[in-house]
């Protein structure tokens, strides 16, 4: 009894935990798969609604799993819509020069509602402990980080991208809530500029490399195949290798600096380079198996994701409630989010 | 008979929640605590009860936003068989692995036919009809940007360059598109060799290099006649449109659109591209022999040139199979001109 007695606001670790299978979740798949093929895609709605319950339901925090509670339906309309805006932008955008420009500025106006229901949807259709996630961003705060800051971006040739990623994180993680409890991660904007140098001095100094063999006449496209095959192949896979290394090295500093109200602290011992060294594996085996492999692609990072995050509750979970308790029922609460789409970003 | 279910009972708008039993009691649903207490209780008709999927926890979610979980699914299916089980279905097709092998099987037949039938018949059918000025705007930008990589100011001489114009206007006459449907570019072009390629737009490219090598006025006619018949099916743009499907296929099927899905949907998109070209070279070369046939001319001068290049690409190393096999081999091809002459 005295060994168990501790103050009751020390923070307790609570860690993330995977209990899903690649053997359980291939035959999911590939019944979707089938069944996408025999309905000419409809089905792809409720098959994406059967994998994220899937990977949902089996993702586990201090004993209590997540849960995905999104209508295929609505997912459905949600394409619908997104096929007929693209298929009527590709129309618009050949008609002439002044339609291609309305046609642009209509889609970037477009393209924060879309995140921002996006977004809403798959929050409020997500719940812990039978209490909802919710996303609280606008549409105005979306048009800021995903058309000013890439537009800022991209005129600062590329020099200003870091801190767009930065504000496009942001906007995600800190309008998301729990019980009414607001998400929050922070991170100096140098932190962020570490990642992308890293991963442009790499890229530089390949196209160096191939310039010097190739100068040196180590390997000669003019003279063999084979050497214009490696001109063509090396590009195309550390493309792969260093987009797999930022998305790890962006996931560890984002999880690494969230909180959830303020005092339970989310952590995460990914080392991106072995993670890197997952997801690249993870292609070469499913382009190897032709799609066979892909579920337990799935599968294995999302285990080595999970099993390397924890996160420190000041307080034990059991104290959350939810925020509409008292002012809306709980058909209120799906109603709110009819009109959310969910376009699969 | 009544089922006990053990479980967990979420209050409404709690993350709390307190370990308990579901039972059946004629056509309500009851749940206790552990000390047999009541927690709530309901008619089966207003319960919400999520479908079966794998082993993740079911929930009972009532009406007034309260919610029981239970782990337990096999009982979770006893204790509801002859009540709603939406979905139930699924997981029956899911757990059977006659139904997964037959899935398997399905996907291999019906991925084979889209790439061997499918896709290329879309791709022709919205080829043929891409706009005019369209094929004419992709045209130019190829043409602007070979011009600013590869193509140079061609080398040949004033005789030389009437004697192929005149050449490509003689085998124009006898093409589907007739004299004005065409347009040749001459350019030197020391990275591509002896060649000559066709253009969305009706312009046909010839590099110096193959002059030298034709050996009379009738195996230039024989490429001409290849190439107008790329232009006449619209192979270039076909190309293009069959480059955008592939993807796009993929990642519909695979169901979403993570970075593993959009990688392993590029790749076998530019192996499959060099497998169609075969089929449309295959086109170009039955098209080109009638046009030589009306020509007067001959199947087997197109055939004669086509073995000379390739002796003249291979020459002094051991020649591959082509590629990735982006040419059918040459071979095949000669061969099946040389009986098409008959």
């Amino acid at each position: 009894m005295f060994e168990q007695s501790r103050p009751a606001d020390a923070p307790v670790l609570r860690p993330f935990a995977f209990h899903g299978s690649g053997g359980e979740y291939f035959r999911i798949w590939i019944v979707n798969v089938a069944l996408t093929i025999v309905t000419l895609g409809i089905f792809s709605a409720w098959a994406k609604v059967r994998s994220v319950r899937y990977f949902y339901g089996n993702t586990v925090l201090d004993g209590h799993s997540f849960e995905y509670h999104a209508v295929p339906w609505r997912i459905l309309v949600g394409r619908g819509i997104a096929i007929v805006v693209f298929a009527a932008y590709s129309v618009v955008v050949k008609m002439g020069p002044l339609y291609a420009v309305a046609a642009v500025v209509l889609l970037f106006s477009a393209l924060p509602w879309f995140v921002v229901s996006s977004l809403r949807f798959n929050a409020r259709n997500t719940s812990y402990r039978n209490l909802r996630f919710n996303f609280v961003g606008t549409y105005g705060g979306a048009f800021n980080v995903y058309v000013l800051w890439t537009i800022a971006g991209s005129i600062s040739l590329f020099g200003l991208m870091p801190l767009a990623a930065r504000a496009q994180r942001y906007f995600h993680v800190n309008n998301h809530r729990f019980g009414g409890k607001a998400f929050e991660t922070q991170f100096s904007g140098w932190s962020i500029y570490k990642v992308y140098l890293f991963a442009f001095a790499v890229m530089i100094a390949a196209v160096v490399a191939a310039f010097a063999l190739v100068g040196a006449k180590v390997v000669d496209p003019s003279q063999s195949r084979g050497a214009v095959l490696l001109i063509g192949l090396v590009p195309l896979i550390l493309i792969i290798v260093m987009g797999a290394y930022m998305r790890a090295a962006l996931y560890l500093l984002v999880v690494s600096n969230t909180t959830l109200d303020g005092h339970h602290k989310f952590e995460t011992h990914i080392d991106p380079w072995e993670m890197t060294w997952i997801i690249v594996s993870n292609i070469a085996l499913t382009l190897v198996t032709l799609g066979i492999f892909y579920p337990w692609a799935r599968v294995r990072l999302t285990n080595y994701i999970l099993d390397s995050t924890m996160l420190f509750a000041a307080t034990s979970l059991d104290t959350f409630v939810s925020d509409t308790q008292g002012t809306q029922s709980a058909i209120g609460e799906e109603m709110a989010s009819f009109f959310d789409i969910d376009i699969g970003l | 008979m009544t089922e006990r279910l053990s479980g967990l009972y979420f209050l409404r708008g709690q993350a709390r929640s307190v370990p308990g039993f579901a039972a059946m009691s004629g056509n309500r649903i009851v749940v206790w605590d552990e000390n047999d207490a009541p927690l709530a209780e309901a008619e089966m008709g207003t319960v919400r009860i999520s479908s079966r999927l794998a082993n993740i926890p079911r929930r009972f979610r009532f009406a007034d936003g309260s919610c029981f979980e239970t782990r337990d699914n096999d009982a979770a299916d006893a204790f509801l068989s002859g009540h709603q089980n939406k979905d139930g279905w699924l997981h029956r097709l899911e757990r059977s692995w006659r139904v997964v092998l037959a899935s398997v099987v399905l996907i291999g037949v019906a991925g084979w036919a889209a790439f061997v039938f499918g896709i290329p018949a879309a791709a022709k059918w919205a080829a043929l009809h891409t706009p005019p000025d369209v094929a004419e705007f992709a045209g130019e930008q190829t043409l602007y940007t070979l011009n600013s990589t590869v193509l140079y100011k061609t080398k040949l001489t004033e005789a030389e360059q009437k004697r192929v114009t005149r050449l490509f206007a003689a085998t124009a006459k006898f093409a589907q598109r007739g004299p004005t449907g065409y347009h040749l570019v001459m350019r030197n072009a020391p990275a591509l060799g002896a060649n000559a390629m066709a253009l969305p737009d009706g312009t046909i490219v010839m590099t110096d290099a193959l002059l030298p090598l034709v050996k009379n006025d009738a195996e230039l006619e024989g490429v001409f006649a290849h190439e107008m018949a790329h232009v006449d099916r619209a192979h270039s743009l076909q190309s293009v449109y069959q480059a955008a499907i592939v993807p796009m296929a993929i990642a519909v099927v695979m169901g979403d659109a993570s970075q593993i899905a959009h990688v392993t949907s590029v790749l076998p998109g530019i192996v499959v591209q060099a497998a169609y070209s075969r089929g449309m070279e295959q086109e170009a070369d039955d098209d080109a022999a009638v046009t030589l046939k009306k020509m007067g001319s001959s199947p087997v001068y197109l055939a004669a040139i086509l073995e000379r290049m390739e002796r003249k690409a291979c020459k002094g190393k051991d020649c591959p199979k082509d590629w990735l096999g982006s040419h059918p081999e040459t071979s095949a091809r000669v061969k099946r001109l040389r009986e098409e002459a008959r």
